[in-house]
């Protein structure tokens, strides 16, 4: 099936206009998928919590037919949650058990774990972006890409074990201090707020908001990146594809309506309820300020 | 055959007219047993009383402002005393009219004893105290509400706070418990499911539930199974607005940090980049729109 660039592109003239690479794959733009509805909900039950005496919330809280309801629901979002993160563990096991994944390529230049280049990458890229040298030869996750991955593994286990531990308090005081209960709900609060402030605002506008793109990146629909698009932005996954000369398939790049219409739905709720969430963030902060001085 | 069928006829009206006659006899029963109570040609007795306190303006009647001379009839409608006169409380005002004390702050004692009784013996019972703490510091006075409903917990966790404010902070701050309550959920504990309602005692006092020694076993009311360590998590986290306590005071400024740190390092960046993209687009797309030809 794999072809190399020159045949992918003489196909691609012939029947459809765009060579593409396969980034993303069915089952990890599933669990994507999950995982934003998850959030999503997450955020709205768990968000009124946060701030109960928002107008915001009181209106969330209408919907969700009181604290109640919110607290019912939370807890099956959050089982949507750790879903999306088993599909994506169990994604990587089954990958790896078919061979097509193995686990010394997360040393590889083209993984998604963090590498010492990476380290440099900021650097480069920084100074690139006020216009001081070269860009650097990203593969193919830039390190805020990475940053995005790793922060979910990070999230998940804070949000995850301290919502565990704050909804299963008998069984957490059965062999953790009593205090760590206490310690959960701050945990569980700042982690709540630093996931949606982080998803909400830096993800939406690096991943999907951003001029070249803009409204949404349709990889993470399709799962294929133009060709001319890892050429530019990953240098150093496309010079190291074209060696194996593999990966590439002719293929669509326009998202579906449908999918269109799902983003931009998504997008303007989170933006929305960015702003509002942040309007009380800053009273917060506001609160903090004024004791610390 | 004819008899059979006039056997069977009678038989069915017997039984259904006992049927019909047990609820009838279980209620006569009832009505007979419960200790009537004493009301006097009541609609008649408080409806005079109402005449002049039913008016708004006997507010200002007396020179100066008082509000409480002024008795809606819907407030006490409302009341799970609706059926009660104004003199059945106001007991004095039957030897005479408009005696200073009422005695309506210790007619409550005359049905609840029990409660009466355990009131004095703890803190809210302070003889000396000013102002008083009486029955009606709390449960008001025309609209009494049955300890049954939903409103009376929310109305009587308002009540707690109006005196123990800072503690009703830490509280609702403090843990999911208190944040639901707070939202007007009403089947979690409140204030007097842990701290009693009525023999209200220091918590040094070793009888108090919230005494060290006893906070396990009040745990348990609810958290049957809970473990030891259950009882040492703080219900009140007190907070200024960071934790007191020096273990939850580390945590909440690591989260703190980690929210600015991510926040204006990704912030900047994403700045940037979304500047830097927006310019390399800009110079992209000018050659082509200057040329005019494609």
């Amino acid at each position: 099936m794999n072809t190399t660039i020159e045949q992918a592109e003489t196909r691609a003239s012939e029947e459809q206009p765009h060579v593409v690479v396969r980034r993303f794959s069915a089952w990890t733009r599933a669990t994507h998928a999950l995982l934003a509805a998850a959030v999503f909900g997450l955020v709205l039950t768990g968000m009124p919590l946060r701030y109960p005496d928002a107008f915001w919330a009181k209106f969330l809280l209408l919907i969700w037919q009181g604290a109640e309801g919110a607290a019912v629901l939370h807890r099956v979002f959050a089982c949507g949650f750790f879903l999306a993160a088993a599909m994506h563990v169990s994604g990587v096991i089954a990958a790896w058990m078919t061979g097509r994944f193995r686990f010394r390529s997360i040393l590889e230049p083209d993984s998604i774990m963090l590498r010492p280049q990476d380290l440099r990458n900021i650097v480069a890229n920084l100074k690139y972006l006020r216009g001081k040298g070269p860009r650097p030869e990203f593969g193919r996750f830039t390190y805020w890409e990475k940053f995005d991955y790793i922060a979910e593994i990070w999230g998940l286990l804070v949000i995850g074990l301290s919502g565990l531990v704050m909804w299963f308090p008998m069984k957490a005081a059965s062999f953790l201090p009593g205090w760590i209960v206490n310690a959960a709900l701050i945990f569980h609060a700042y982690e709540g707020l630093l996931a949606m402030g982080f998803l909400f605002s830096i993800h939406f506008f690096n991943t999907h908001l951003r001029p070249d793109v803009f409204p949404v990146d349709p990889v993470i629909f399709s799962g294929n990146i133009p060709l001319e698009e890892v050429r530019e932005r990953y240098p150093g996954w496309y010079e190291r594809l074209s060696e194996k000369g593999v990966g590439f398939v002719p293929g669509r790049r326009d998202p579906s309506g449908f999918a269109m219409f799902v983003s931009v739905a998504y997008l303007s709720v989170g933006l929305l309820t960015l702003t509002f969430v942040m309007m009380d963030a800053v009273m917060e902060a506001w609160k903090y300020l004024s004791y610390a001085f | 055959m004819k008899r059979r069928l006039l056997l069977g006829t009678s038989a069915l009206t017997i039984a259904t007219l006992w049927v019909l006659w047990v609820p009838v006899s279980f209620a006569a029963r009832a009505q007979s047993s419960s200790t009537p109570v004493p009301v006097p040609t009541s609609a008649e007795a408080s409806s005079q009383c109402l005449v002049c306190h039913g008016n708004p303006a006997i507010i200002a009647s007396t020179g100066e402002a008082r509000p409480a001379l002024y008795v809606q009839l819907a407030t006490i409608q409302h009341s799970v005393h609706s059926d009660f006169t104004c003199v059945t409380c106001h007991s004095s005002l039957t030897a005479s009219m408009h005696a200073k004390r009422d005695a309506a702050r210790e007619s409550c004692a005359t049905c609840h004893k029990a409660e009466a009784a355990l009131l004095v013996q703890g803190q809210h019972g302070d003889a000396d105290a000013v102002p008083k703490l009486t029955c009606v510091t709390c449960h008001g006075n025309h609209a009494i509400l049955a300890p049954s409903t939903p409103e009376f917990r929310t109305v009587m966790t308002e009540e707690c706070r109006s005196c123990h404010a800072e503690m009703s902070q830490n509280f609702v701050s403090g843990n999911p418990f208190g944040m639901e309550t707070h939202l007007g959920r009403t089947d979690v504990a409140a204030c007097w499911d842990c701290h009693t309602a009525h023999l209200v005692l220091p918590v040094v006092d070793p009888r108090s539930p919230v005494n060290p020694t006893n906070i396990l076993t009040t745990c348990r009311k609810c958290h049957v199974n809970a473990p030891p360590n259950f009882a040492d998590i703080e219900i009140h986290v007190a907070s200024s607005p960071v934790p007191r306590d020096p273990r939850l005071r580390a945590v909440t400024l690591y989260m703190l940090l980690m929210l600015i740190g991510t926040f204006a390092f990704f912030g900047w960046h994403t700045v940037l980049q979304i500047r830097h993209e927006a310019e390399q687009r800009r110079k992209r797309q000018r050659p082509g729109s200057i040329g005019g030809v494609t």
